[in-house]
């Protein structure tokens, strides 16, 4: 058996060709160490999340706002923070909503506590549900639901209930007989369903779209149009969102408020993650570059 | 039946009448079945394309017809209103819709019964991988289980006939089973992607050609974009004039704006072009293997 002369790599042969465990492992120490402890970074709102939020916060006290949350754990990281953000903004409004969601059935369940833990802080005014909000929760047929609610809301709903009736006679769908009653329709989502509110929509309700970072190019198309009162992108859409409620109820004199939380808390490790991925592209650039001045690249 | 005497007036004759109907419909649905079995096989693509053709019509009717603001009372309604027809034109479209809720409803439990169809084949094979159907299938019966469980006891909270006290037991069940193993496995399943995101992008982005230096170079600037810290790089630089262009978030929005919406836009027309055209022929029964074939 013929053995081959071992040869050493030189540093850039070693950095062109970096071991991908290593970069597992880079980033699942540089990210729990950030989870755990995360740094407060500054932020610069974007406009298209500034204006969903300042036409959102524009809305009075009594106002309705319907919402559909079509994300799961898939997006947790991203959407989470966002649909924090907003209810914190409706509740302290006092703006009534409805939910449903047409992404998947486990939705309502994943939803339902945040709700409810976000209506027991200071400042949400103790939302009810059936009183100042309620869930329309899973449709399985998008198309068909986009349609119905845009003929006819009520209809579309009033088989859902909550406490033993419809969710149509509760107090939240008071004046509410058409879906241009509702002053917005908010989609939160880790896919495509907002397209279908795109195609339907036709009432004068205006649209706005918290979405994931990825699914951002193609909608921005629809802000700049105006189709889309604004857009909330990605973790860095919830820390502004955040911003914007701290902004408005600052930490001193709102000192109960709760303003930051998800959109935050991710903001640290993201922004060390996509650090990470700049630098690992860098390297391997630089490292490829020397090789080829060498001529030592195999 | 009193296990679900929270909802809208279950009561028992309203069960009962929901148990003939249901029997009626599943009778009629039968008769309609086998008669369309029997059906000479010459005779069935326009029938299915007759049958799409009007099922289609239905939405595009509801898409073209132009519609106004109706006041009856002291409620303002928007209908749909159709000279030869006497009715509102939307209650059509109310009533298909909840077909189409139904039908799919339908198909999730087809998907149901095909998994369940699946792994008991499975396991009853003695499959070499009977052992994984079975966590499958045991998984699942505990979720319908306790989750139908759950949502009673809720339920039944919600409008006084039990109390949260008395349904602990089946709450505590729900709360491992879903939010403390579920949602965790499946965000953590998720979670993979960075680490591949990270290693693909470390490969892939090379700077090998011209193309590719523009590609990384925009893909870089976007990137820096979206990250706080970055942005605080050129926030020394005028919010305003010729310099304030170099701010990263402003070459970000510049180029989001500029460069990647009109293509954007150029894709998306082509698409829904494409896709009208595709409508079209499977509503007049042109286009083979869909539907009609």
């Amino acid at each position: 058996m013929i053995q081959e002369p071992q040869t050493e790599k030189n540093i850039w042969q070693t950095l062109y060709a970096i071991d991908r465990r290593w970069l597992y492992l880079i980033l699942i120490i540089v990210v729990s160490i950030l989870v755990v402890n995360p740094i407060t970074v500054p932020n610069v709102v974007d406009p298209a999340a500034k204006s969903l939020y300042d036409y959102l916060s524009g809305l009075e006290e009594g106002d309705f706002v319907y919402i559909e949350s079509d994300w799961t754990n898939s997006t947790r990281g991203e959407s989470r923070g966002q649909f924090e953000a907003l209810m914190r903004l409706l509740m302290r409004k006092k703006v009534r909503f409805c939910i449903s969601t047409l992404g998947d059935p486990q939705i309502p369940d994943i939803i339902r506590p945040i709700i409810n833990q976000i209506a027991q802080e200071p400042g949400s005014n103790n939302y009810q549900e059936g009183q100042d909000w309620v869930m329309a929760g899973y449709f399985p047929n998008l198309e068909a639901h986009v349609s119905g609610l845009v003929n006819n809301i009520r209809n579309a709903v009033k088989d859902k209930q909550f406490a033993g009736k419809s969710i149509v006679d509760t107090p939240v769908f008071e004046g509410i007989n058409d879906l241009s009653d509702a002053k917005c329709v908010v989609v939160i989502t880790g896919s495509s369903t907002i397209n279908l509110w795109y195609e339907r929509l036709r009432a004068k309700t205006k649209l706005g779209l918290m979405c994931t970072a990825v699914m951002s190019g193609e909608n921005i198309p629809y802000y700049v149009s105006r189709q889309l009162v604004g857009i909330v992108i990605g973790a860095k859409g919830a820390f502004d969102f955040e911003t914007l409620l701290a902004e408005e109820w600052p930490a001193d004199e709102y000192p109960d408020y709760t303003n930051y939380t998800s959109g935050r808390r991710y903001m640290s490790p993201l922004f060390f993650a996509l650090m990470l991925l700049i630098l690992a592209v860098v390297v391997g650039n630089i490292a490829m570059i020397q090789l080829k001045k060498s001529g030592g690249r195999s | 039946m009193e296990l679900f005497a929270f909802t809208i007036n279950r009561t028992p004759e309203n069960w009962a009448t929901a148990l003939l109907a249901a029997v009626l419909v599943i009778f009629a649905t039968s008769i309609l079945l086998f008669g369309l079995s029997r059906i000479p096989s010459n005779m069935r693509r326009p029938l299915v394309g007759l049958f799409v053709f009007i099922s289609g019509l239905f939405w595009i009717l509801d898409w073209a017809l132009p519609r106004s603001r109706v006041q009856e009372g002291a409620t303002t309604s928007v209908k749909t209103l159709i000279p030869i027809y006497p009715y509102d034109y939307q209650e059509v479209i109310n009533v298909l819709v909840n077909v189409s809720q139904v039908m799919s409803g339908i198909i999730l439990a087809l998907g149901v019964l095909s998994i369940l169809r699946v792994h008991f084949k499975k396991v009853f094979k003695g499959d070499r991988d009977a052992f994984f159907s079975i966590v499958l299938l045991g998984s699942m019966a505990a979720m319908i289980v306790i989750g139908l469980w759950d949502w009673i006891a809720t339920n039944r909270e919600a409008v006084g006939m039990s109390t949260p006290e008395a349904n602990e037991t089946i709450h505590t069940a729900f709360s491992i089973v879903f939010l403390d193993m579920l949602q965790i496995l499946d965000a953590a399943m998720f979670s993979l992607i960075a680490f591949f995101i990270l290693s693909a992008a470390y490969r892939a982005f090379r700077v090998r050609s011209i193309e590719a230096t523009i590609m990384m170079a925009v893909a870089l600037i976007v990137l820096l974009g979206f990250i706080p810290l970055a942005m605080a790089l050129t926030a020394g630089l005028p919010a305003d004039g010729f310099l304030s262009n170099f701010r990263i978030e402003n070459m970000k929005t510049w180029i989001l704006l500029n460069m990647s919406t009109p293509a954007l836009r150029a894709i998306d027309l082509g698409l829904g072009l494409g896709l009208l055209a595709m409508a079209l022929r499977i509503l007049l029964g042109i286009e083979k293997g869909v539907a009609v074939d």
